[in-house]
């Protein structure tokens, strides 16, 4: 399944695209777009993976949910009772489809990638705040294949 | 009071804050959109999510509260999105991201692929002491 990632928006080699903020380091853009992938065709797949990270006693907790396609530009994310909205952000049109133009690996950068932003940002910032748990889409240090790995990667099985 | 956000590496935020009488924030350091300063957020989450995406599991946020008067007193300049955009432009096509910065303590505006979200930039010594001192709680989260 394509996953729900979290890139910057970049230029590379004269193209215009994402990146992931890690090949870019403290230069990388303050804010970090949601991007989902678009298949040959353009369209958007049904369903994406989309992970979470939580917090516990300065350990790192991963956990795997589904971004599912609701109507024909929104996406909604359930957490346990709790729903997150998202939909298609509206951008110009050249920079509806963009290419992956760094240099990092994954499956899904084969594809040109759209950007999605919550409904309601505030939600995002009260899940962190109230719980520690914030979303990522895709791990970078777990999933891309040639990042420089920063520190030792501690990973916890969920187990609920 | 405001209450704003960094998301860094847990050992940078773990120094920033340091006791908590004083801390090590450095204006000279940091640099971004406004150009050179210390870049702090409004959105919680979307700091921890920047740190995460370059620091991984060693990231943490940085968290300030800052007392309302010291702040209120601050000298700023206010960005809309088309300043903040136009900055950033000029900023990067000249190459000066590590060196711009303007006299007032503090430059607000909004983040330039998200105005939705308000970012601030701390720029002056004045502005350091408010951050490393006891008007300002630091915590790392």
């Amino acid at each position: 399944m394509a996953f729900l990632h979290s890139l910057v928006k970049t230029q590379g080699n004269r193209t215009r695209g994402w990146c992931a903020p890690a090949e870019l380091g403290e230069t990388a853009p303050h804010y970090v777009s949601f991007v989902i992938p678009v298949d040959e065709k353009g369209c958007f797949f049904p369903k994406y993976s989309c992970e979470t990270i939580t917090t516990i006693e300065r350990t790192k907790r991963i956990d795997s949910h589904d971004l599912v396609q609701h109507g024909k530009e929104s996406f909604v994310l359930r957490l346990d009772e709790r729903e997150v909205w998202f939909a298609i952000r509206p951008v110009p049109r050249d920079d509806r489809r963009l290419p992956y133009v760094g240099k990092l690996k994954h499956a899904d950068f084969r594809y040109s990638f759209a950007e999605i932003e919550p409904a309601d940002p505030d939600k995002l910032d009260r899940l962190y705040e109230d719980e520690d748990t914030f979303i990522i889409g895709c791990e970078p240090f777990a999933h891309y294949a040639g990042i420089k790995k920063p520190g030792h990667i501690g990973r916890m099985k969920d187990e609920g | 009071m405001p209450v704003l956000y960094h998301g860094t590496s847990r050992a940078m935020a773990t120094a920033m804050a340091a006791t908590p009488v004083l801390g090590t924030i450095d204006v000279t350091r940091g640099r971004g959109e406004f150009g050179r300063g210390f870049y702090t957020q409004a959105s919680s989450g979307n700091a921890a999510r920047r740190g995460q995406t370059l620091y991984g599991n060693s990231s943490a946020v940085l968290i300030l509260i800052i007392d309302d008067h010291a702040f209120n007193a601050l000298n700023f300049r206010r960005l809309t999105l088309n300043m903040a955009q136009m900055l950033n432009a000029q900023l990067k096509a000249n190459k000066t991201r590590h060196t711009f910065r303007t006299p007032h303590d503090v430059m607000v505006g909004p983040l330039v692929y998200q105005p939705r979200i308000e970012q601030q930039k701390f720029q002056t010594a004045k502005v350091q002491t408010l951050l490393n001192g006891l008007l300002t709680q630091r915590v790392v989260k």
